[in-house]
């Protein structure tokens, strides 16, 4: 019985591999038609493949989504990386183009005021707080920096030394409380005292000119410029603008409150006067 | 029941095998989990099971993939067969002679294509053809042996499955 039942198998085998191998033979290649039978499989079976091919489509797209997404983060990485390092040398690029105007400015300044003997300074420091009345410069006595010495920059007057170290040096604003400056009205020709600002109660970054004749015809909008008295501060350098004039009749004398033009809340850049050339 | 179970188990591999296995490609070779399956019948049901399995497998290859019909279900029922010459006969084990099957099927599979190939005057380095795409097919469609084994035989411990295919007289 195993016997016959193994030669039942062998001959199916055989049977079915005869069979397959003609279908083999005639499908292979390319043919004009398909044959009847092909035709009523694939009728037969062309809803149920479409059903399947879309299932699986269905779950490549979704791996292949969960692929495509894995290589979109390891591109966004790569391209914030790049963003990041873009981003930086743009921040570089800029900064050296504002150093560049801001040294232009300097040196126009300088090449102006061609009797002035000037050092070129960066200042590496302030002191803390919204707002600075004494500044570090990176020059010091080795530069031929001393105390005394009037610090400008192409807006105007920044102050005056006041320590100075090897190669740094200690610079009091002229809105500074103990700050004093002998300034001079530059239209009426009125002279005065500019101080720094502790009387005003607040810091505001202002100055107040004090000792200004009672009949002066001071008005806001007047520049004030050092008068060159106390043989500190050089004559003629820019101080500020009167905004406001205060006249208080029990006062022998006027006040007027002045706006520095030096902006000291970005100082950078400094020159420093030296000598002056008479 | 076996029937569903059977073309359930063969319709989840045409999609497993169509759809994730491109997946899981490695440098360019993807296994072929039916030769799991149809080794699985084969060792587990018999040649009954390893046949007609095979045919069927290869038969809806032959028909969804295009190409010529029958080559796949040629390769896949011969097999089939073979491995169920083997059932009853060895002492299959857990893993390891399972895996080895899947392997001769493998690459007895990939002999037969490469017989079609130099039939329809294909030229095929036999050399290359073994160790490029032969070899490692056969081994990569291997490691999925052991794991397709266990729930096989897990499956064939329901009495449905145990019913035997209508070879013998009733």
């Amino acid at each position: 019985m195993p016997r016959l039942l193994k030669r039942w198998q062998l001959v199916l085998v055989i049977v079915l591999a005869i069979v397959l191998t003609v279908f083999i033979v005639m499908t292979s290649g390319q043919r004009e038609s398909l044959t009847r039978v092909e035709e009523i499989v694939g009728d037969i079976i062309s809803p149920v493949q479409g059903f399947m091919y879309r299932i699986a489509t269905s779950v490549s797209q979704f791996f292949q989504s969960i692929a495509e997404r894995q290589q979109m983060l390891k591109e966004y990485e790569v391209l914030k990386e790049r963003v990041a390092q873009l981003e930086q040398q743009q921040l570089q690029m800029d900064e050296a183009i504002r150093e560049n105007q801001r040294l232009k400015k300097l040196l126009d300044f300088k090449e102006e005021k061609d009797n002035f003997i000037v050092e070129g300074v960066r200042v590496t420091g302030k002191n803390p707080g919204n707002w600075f009345n004494t500044i570090t410069i990176d020059k010091g006595s080795e530069d031929g920096i001393t105390v005394n010495m009037a610090v400008i920059n192409d807006q105007g007057l920044i102050g005056r030394v006041i320590d100075v170290g090897k190669n740094w040096a200690t610079v009091r604003t002229i809105i500074d409380g103990q700050s004093s400056i002998a300034a001079i009205v530059e239209r009426t020709r009125d002279n005065g005292m500019v101080k720094g600002n502790n009387t005003l109660t607040f810091e505001d970054g202002l100055c107040r000119m004090i000792n200004l004749p009672l009949d002066s015809d001071i008005v806001a909008g007047d520049r004030v410029i050092t008068s060159g008295f106390g043989e500190i501060f050089p004559k003629g350098i820019l101080i500020g603008e009167i905004t406001e004039v205060l006249d208080e009749e029990r006062d022998m004398y006027k006040t007027a409150i002045v706006e520095p033009y030096v902006d000291f809340l970005r100082l950078e850049e400094a020159l420093v006067i030296r000598k002056v050339d008479e | 029941m076996k029937y569903w179970v059977v073309t359930a188990i063969l319709l989840f591999n045409f999609i497993i095998q169509s759809t994730i296995l491109p997946f899981l490609q490695i440098v360019g070779i993807q296994p072929y989990t039916l030769i799991v399956i149809v080794s699985c019948f084969g060792l587990l049901g018999g040649t009954g099971y390893g046949l007609f399995t095979g045919l069927a497998g290869g038969l809806l290859q032959d028909i969804l993939y295009g190409g010529p019909v029958g080559l796949n279900a040629l390769h896949y029922m011969i097999i089939g067969f073979l491995t169920g010459l083997l059932y009853d006969r060895i002492f299959t084990g857990r893993f390891i002679v399972p895996t080895f099957i899947a392997l001769c099927g493998s690459l007895l599979r990939g002999l037969m294509m490469m017989a079609y190939l130099y039939f329809t005057r294909v030229s095929v380095s036999l050399n290359n053809g073994f160790t490029l795409v032969l070899l490692p097919e056969a081994l990569y469609t291997a490691i999925f042996m052991p794991f397709t084994y266990y729930l096989m035989s897990l499956l064939f411990q329901y009495r449905f499955m145990k019913k035997k295919w209508h070879f013998r007289r009733s």
